[in-house]
Parts: C-alpha cells; sequence; structure tokens
C-alpha cells in the first residue's frame, strides 16, 4: 500500500545553455544530486521556446531553465527572452490551474558547478 | 498586416467546454507575424487546454494543426479531415479566417480564439501599431503619407482640434501622439506645407467600412 502523503517523484527536465550550465554540469558530474535529471543541451538559452517547456510538463516534469548570468549572454539577449518566456509559461500554468513553481529560471556561469547542483535540489523539492 | 490578441484562457475555455473533440486551428500569416495565433500560439493554447482539463478531470482529444490561410479555401483542404473529426474549431485566425472556416465547412462550430485589432505594422519587436482603417479611398498623397483617418484619434481631415498640445493626443497623451503633429512635421519636411491651407471636402465613407459588407470584384480573374 501507498504511505499517505508520500507522492511519486517528479522527472526534472534542465535546459542547460551550453556556454555555461552545460560546462557547470559536466563539471558536477557524478554529484548524487544530478541523478535522473534529464539534461537538454541548447546553444543558448534563448532558444528554449514556450512550447518545449510545455510540452515537457505535460509530460509530467518540472523544468528548470539554467542561462548565462543577465548581461553576460554570448548572444546578447538570448537569457532575457528566456526569462520572458518562463514569465508566460508561469502564465499558462496558473491558467490552467497548476502550480507555478513547474518552471523555474536561474543564471549561472560555466565555473559554477556548486550553484548548479544546488539550484537543481531547490528545484527537485516537491 | 490584420493586427489580434489573444483572448484571455478563461474565455476560450468557457467557450469550447463541452467539446470532447477540438481542432485548434492556427493561421500561418498576419496573425503568425503579429504572434497572436501561429503555430507556436497554437501549441501553447493546445498545452494550456490539456493541463486544464488534466487538473480539472475532464476528457477532451485535442488536435493541433496551422494553415498558410484561413482566408483562402485551398488551404483547409490539408485540414478537412481533422476539421471534420472535431466537435469544435478553435480559429486562431483573425476574425475573418474563423468565419471563412465556419463557411467552408458548413455544419461546423468554429470558435474565436482571437479578437481582432487593426491594419498594422511591426514597429519594433514586440510591439505593433495602427496605420491604416480601410477607408476605401485612400488619401494619404494629401497628408504627406500619414493617415489622417487611423492615426488622428478623431480621424479629422481638416485637423488638429484644439486638444493637441507638444505634439500627443487629448484623447491619452502619455500614449498617443497627435495625428495631425505628425501631417504637418511630414508635410514641412516634404516642402508641402501650403497644401495644408486647403480645406478637405466631406469625406465619401461608403466607399469602406459604410454601405453595408464590402466586395471586389476582379472580373478579368474571375471563373
Ligand atoms: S486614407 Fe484610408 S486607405 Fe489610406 S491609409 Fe488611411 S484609412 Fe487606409
Ligand atoms: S489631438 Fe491630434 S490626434 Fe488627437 S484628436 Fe486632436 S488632432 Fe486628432
Amino acid at each position: 500500500m501507498k504511505k499517505p502523503g508520500k507522492r511519486p517523484k517528479q522527472r526534472l527536465v534542465v535546459f542547460c545553455c551550453e556556454n555555461s550550465a552545460a560546462k557547470a554540469a559536466e563539471s558536477a558530474a557524478g554529484d548524487p544530486m544530478l541523478k535522473g535529471v534529464e539534461f537538454v543541451r541548447v546553444p543558448c538559452a534563448g532558444r528554449v521556446e514556450i512550447r518545449h517547456i510545455l510540452k515537457r510538463i505535460e509530460a509530467g516534469a518540472a523544468v528548470l531553465a539554467l542561462a548565462c548570468p543577465l548581461d553576460n549572454c554570448k548572444y546578447i539577449h538570448g537569457n532575457r527572452r528566456t526569462l520572458k518566456r518562463v514569465d508566460r509559461v508561469k502564465q499558462v500554468l496558473k491558467d490552467a490551474g497548476i502550480e507555478e513553481g513547474r518552471v523555474r529560471m536561474e543564471f549561472l556561469s560555466s565555473v559554477d558547478p556548486h550553484k548548479l547542483v544546488n539550484v537543481i535540489k531547490e528545484a527537485k523539492r516537491p | 498586416m490584420i493586427t489580434a490578441e489573444r483572448k484571455p484562457f478563461g474565455e476560450i475555455a468557457d467557450m469550447v467546454q463541452d467539446a470532447k473533440k477540438l481542432l485548434i486551428l492556427g493561421c500561418g500569416s498576419c496573425v503568425t507575424v503579429c504572434m497572436a495565433g501561429g503555430e507556436k500560439e497554437v501549441a501553447m493554447l493546445a498545452s494550456a487546454m490539456r493541463l486544464a482539463n488534466r487538473k480539472a478531470g475532464r476528457k477532451a482529444d485535442i488536435r493541433e494543426a496551422t494553415i498558410e490561410r484561413q482566408c483562402d479555401r485551398e488551404w483547409f483542404d490539408k485540414v478537412a479531415e481533422d476539421i471534420e473529426w472535431a466537435d469544435a474549431v478553435l480559429s486562431m485566425a483573425c476574425g475573418v479566417g474563423a468565419q471563412f472556416c465556419g463557411e467552408a465547412f458548413e455544419g461546423k462550430r468554429v470558435v474565436p480564439a482571437l479578437n481582432t485589432k487593426f491594419y498594422g505594422a511591426t514597429e519594433r519587436q514586440g510591439v505593433w501599431v495602427e496605420r491604416c482603417a480601410g477607408c476605401g479611398k485612400c488619401v494619404l498623397a494629401d497628408f504627406g503619407g500619414v493617415c489622417p483617418i487611423a492615426r488622428c484619434s478623431k480621424s479629422l481631415l481638416n485637423g488638429p482640434c484644439g486638444g493637441s498640445q507638444d505634439g500627443k493626443c487629448e484623447v491619452d497623451p502619455d500614449r498617443l501622439d497627435c495625428g495631425w503633429q505628425l501631417i504637418h512635421d511630414r508635410m514641412k519636411l516634404l516642402g508641402l506645407l501650403d497644401r495644408l491651407e486647403a480645406v478637405q471636402p466631406l469625406k465619401d465613407w461608403s466607399a469602406g467600412g459604410d454601405g453595408g459588407p464590402g466586395r471586389i470584384v476582379r472580373e478579368d480573374a474571375t471563373l
């Protein structure tokens, strides 16, 4: 019998900009916190569209978008674009009556594997 | 292009709540450019509907499709089967496309997901502005290429009114430039300012919005 209050673990999909978060993830490889996390490597956080995020949420996952620090995007506006899109996704979730925390966004640099592990830990919390 | 904005989610959900099989149909032309009803917006709305249905324990099948245009009959062929299948079609085209879809598939319930706004241009990314009101007899030549009908809040042909202050329109000075200030500035730039001395006669509105639904017939193009 299922223990009361115990919810099935939600999958976490992390979109990683290859200029920052993907490199940090390589450095953090082997950390137990990264176990079971699906990393999606993108050329820039700006490549992540609203529909990409929503498709993953529809499939039952939580989504974390990781971009370079603001004002430090290789493609200038990519991270800000995604930040706005994440806000739009939150609005969609709110409309649908779904918890907005199913999508999050964080900014980190390639030399920040600790932050990467921490934000993933945070995002894994139900 | 024809510009539009998506209706609030709650309004859309109410319109289609009894549809067990729903087709969300985007349009690949104007409303794709103004980011209201193209393929991406179809995907976003479909996800929102599926998530909301699941949350509310409602069962409904939702299909997504986008065609080149909903204001030309031939493009519907590609999605005819999906339209036949659906209890209702949620059209993400402008009001023209949504109506034409209903005409092309008689007896099919077609509801609009967008509020159609105006004929506009892309001022900058994410910002669209009105430039023409489709009056049917263009007078841009007399006003330096700035439309007095679409760009003056009162559509004055012999402006400005007394509410023009510092280049702003009294209707909403924070948001609106005075159309007549723009006309004046452009005519000055073109060296045609003296032409504004002329009193413009009453305009024949029957050429455009007045006089019932419009119709254009090009004899040489008809079959
Ligand atoms: S004068 Fe009429 S047709 Fe010409 S731009 Fe203005 S509203 Fe459009
Ligand atoms: S202030 Fe200018 S734009 Fe506004 S109504 Fe008067 S003339 Fe038209």
